[in-house]
């Protein structure tokens, strides 16, 4: 071949080259943390809520971490198992042979930080005390959506819990967001804890969460049709439960 | 040589072919994870060997964690060593991590990346296990807000409660401090309770409001007045005695609080703290006061509650005749609407009656103006006086006179109607007295 053949030769190789760097650095992805879940639910579960529930505890999460932070966090052994999905992170975790035990801890620990700025903000405040004498009962929207609004996220927290930890997670309500009620249904469930106890608990969430919504459709005035879709809810919750439950 | 420099462009045309094979195969190299410092790098050791506890049962039933900060660990003390990362391994091994050293343990925990934050509540979730079976059998059942009158309080508290109460209040305090001691920092604790009916939240966000370095000094100076006024309430039975007692424990109280904190500190604590403030805040939650409207409320609030025979936090403690009552109350709304001005005065008036709040939620349901809202319920108001006083005819005041009430009732009852028009006075009329119960 003669030096000019070569030398054609040779700079279409160099433009192949030089293209295919190009393209490389440009498509170029920055390094994943190993096991990271794509595509994962965010700490997320299949529990009815109000709100998106995936969406928002990866928000919380994120949230509650400074930029500094993620950063930092992007380029440790940390970053390498952890995801932003419970479940992913607790396998992540196994996988390195943390102990169970201590699985639960930081799953939990982890899953509490994206709650706890809506934690923060519902915490209990001088007004949500109700006086010894004073009646139970309010038409206080704010009052009772604090209320409702703080037993809701307890809710919402221990279901995220319970997808990658299973049945027994249990998460706290605030003193002043815990009815009669819910302390009659937590012994119940107590008392007839078994392999049923997720499936009640979800229809009780479920109730909950119906409820809910009917109080901000509501906002708190209630017309009979309203009353009568409530009696409706507690009539379902209390015929699904009856099959779990002796004394429902 | 002239050959030579014609062969110059292909040789330098073939040299960057092989720079950029070189840089083509370089950028699309699998990187390996980011690897575990070794524990030597990864936290210096103290020269300490980790404690050998023989199961996490076995330490927490027979000891806390002493000072050098020891959680439970495993069967043996583990060697730790890094797993450095290799392709398809996993990249780091949790035996790194591993101590029973809770100090050490956060500082690895921090040094392969764990958030502080995390760590933090890792560390905090372990150390409350280890003292969770000891604070069960001392923690009475919460007791829900509305649970039976007879459940929210009792005065039958024997002695042994008292020194459970008091057992109680030691174990967190030996908590907060091995945390303390862990963390290097300021850790909330619980604040004490007892069996009496007090708003022992509004104390601990009170505290929660002070600088870190003041809370302790605080809670326990509030702790003892809680538990002395609760103890001489139970066992004093002369009640003006029982009374001064409970003068000399607040006034002991505040003397130790006057020393810890500023008197602009200390006027904010009480009006947090005091029935007087948080029965007010609970009143007045609907009008949302800003701190400013709060705390001119408060003063006026404060007055009406001496000047009807308040007694610090006791509710009409001393008797006081029935008009000085209703002078002090009419005082006090007076000096309301002085300090508020009309619009806020009516926010404030709406915030607390039954009234006002379900005709904010009427408003709120169905878009009604601000003005028609006012309006609505000033009328609202005015009917359930008439309603109230019987034959008595009521002025829009509310005090005694004016016109004839069964011809006032109809009247007001028909221009209600027609500011609101049919299908919302309906909805009203159909709504306004539905009390329902979410409880399942």
């Amino acid at each position: 071949m003669s030096r000019r053949g070569i030398f054609k030769l040779l700079l279409i190789v160099n433009l192949v080259l030089a293209g295919g760097l190009g393209w490389g650095l440009h498509n170029r992805k920055p390094i994943e943390p190993a096991n990271t879940a794509a595509g994962s639910s965010q700490f997320a579960s299949s529990h009815s809520s109000s709100e998106p529930r995936g969406d928002a505890s990866q928000n919380h999460a994120d949230a509650s971490r400074t930029p500094a932070e993620r950063d930092e966090t992007n380029s440790t052994p940390f970053a390498a198992v952890y995801s932003t999905n419970a479940a992913e992170f607790a396998n992540n975790l196994r996988a390195i042979r943390c102990p169970e035990q201590t699985v639960n801890d930081i799953i939990t620990a982890e899953v509490h930080r994206g709650f706890k700025a809506k934690e923060e903000a519902l915490r209990p405040t001088p007004a949500d005390h109700v006086p010894f004498s004073w009646s139970a009962r309010t038409t206080e929207p704010r009052l009772l959506e604090r209320r409702e609004e703080a037993s809701a996220l307890a809710r919402e927290e221990a279901a995220t819990l319970r997808d990658s930890l299973g049945c027994v997670a249990t998460v706290p309500m605030p003193i002043y967001a815990i009815t009669s009620s819910d302390q009659r249904f937590e012994e119940q469930l107590a008392a007839s804890a078994g392999e049923d106890s997720c499936a009640i608990r979800q229809v009780h969430d479920t109730y909950c969460a119906d409820v809910q919504a009917l109080l901000q459709r509501t906002k708190g005035f209630w017309l009979p049709d309203d009353v009568a879709e409530l009696q409706a809810l507690k009539e379902k919750r209390k015929q699904v439960l009856g099959s779990f439950l002796a004394d429902q | 040589m002239r050959t030579r420099l014609k062969s110059l462009p292909n040789l330098l045309l073939a040299f960057v072919a092989v720079t950029l094979m070189g840089a083509n195969w370089a950028i699309r190299q699998p990187k390996a994870p980011p690897s575990v410092p070794a524990a030597d790098e990864a936290a210096p050791s103290h020269g300490s060997t980790p404690a050998v506890a023989d199961s996490a049962e076995a330490e927490t039933a027979t000891s806390l964690p002493d000072v050098n900060n020891h959680r439970p660990g495993p069967a043996a003390a583990k060697s730790i060593h890094a797993a450095r990362s290799q392709p398809g391994q996993p990249a780091f091994d949790w035996a790194a991590i591993e101590t029973t050293d809770y100090k050490e343990y956060a500082k690895r925990l921090k040094a392969v990346g764990f958030p502080e934050e995390l760590v933090r509540d890792i560390i905090i979730a372990d150390v409350n296990k280890i003292y969770e079976a000891r604070e069960q059998a001392l923690k009475p059942k919460p007791v829900p807000y509305d649970a039976p009158l007879s459940q929210r309080q009792t005065h039958d508290i024997s002695a042994e409660d008292w020194q459970r109460i008091t057992a109680l209040r030691d174990l967190r305090m030996e908590k907060q401090s091995v945390l303390e001691a862990i963390l290097g920092e300021y850790v909330p604790r619980e604040i004490l309770r007892t069996p009496i009916s007090r708003n022992y939240e509004a104390y601990e966000y009170a505290i929660s409001q002070l600088a870190p370095e003041k809370r302790d000094a605080v809670q326990s100076a509030q702790e003892t007045e809680i538990y002395v006024e609760g103890y001489n309430k139970t066992t004093i039975k002369d009640r003006a005695a029982e009374l001064e007692s409970f003068k000399q424990t607040l006034e002991q109280r505040n003397d130790a609080l006057r020393g810890v904190l500023t008197p602009e500190e200390f006027d904010r604590y009480q009006m947090i703290t005091t029935p007087a403030g948080t029965e007010l805040a609970r009143r007045v939650i609907g009008m949302q006061p800003t701190d400013e409207e709060f705390q001119a409320m408060f003063r006026i609030a404060y007055k009406n509650w001496l000047d009807t025979g308040g007694v610090y936090g006791r509710w009409r403690a001393v008797p006081v005749p029935p008009q000085q009552i209703a002078a002090a109350d009419r005082e006090m709304t007076d000096n309301m609407r002085n300090a508020l001005g009309p619009e806020r005065f009516l926010d404030y008036e709406m915030a607390i009656s039954g009234t006002g709040q379900q005709m904010r939620n009427f408003a709120a349901r169905f878009d009604l103006p601000r003005e028609t809202m006012g309006q609505a319920f000033q009328l609202q108001t005015q009917m359930d006086q008439l309603a109230r006083a019987g034959g008595q005819a009521v002025n829009p005041d509310g005090s005694a006179g004016g016109a004839n009430p069964i011809a006032q009732l109809p009247e007001l009852q028909a221009q209600l109607q027609q500011l609101l028009g049919p299908d919302l006075w309906q909805n009203w009329s159909a709504g306004r007295n539905l009390r329902v119960n979410l409880d399942p």
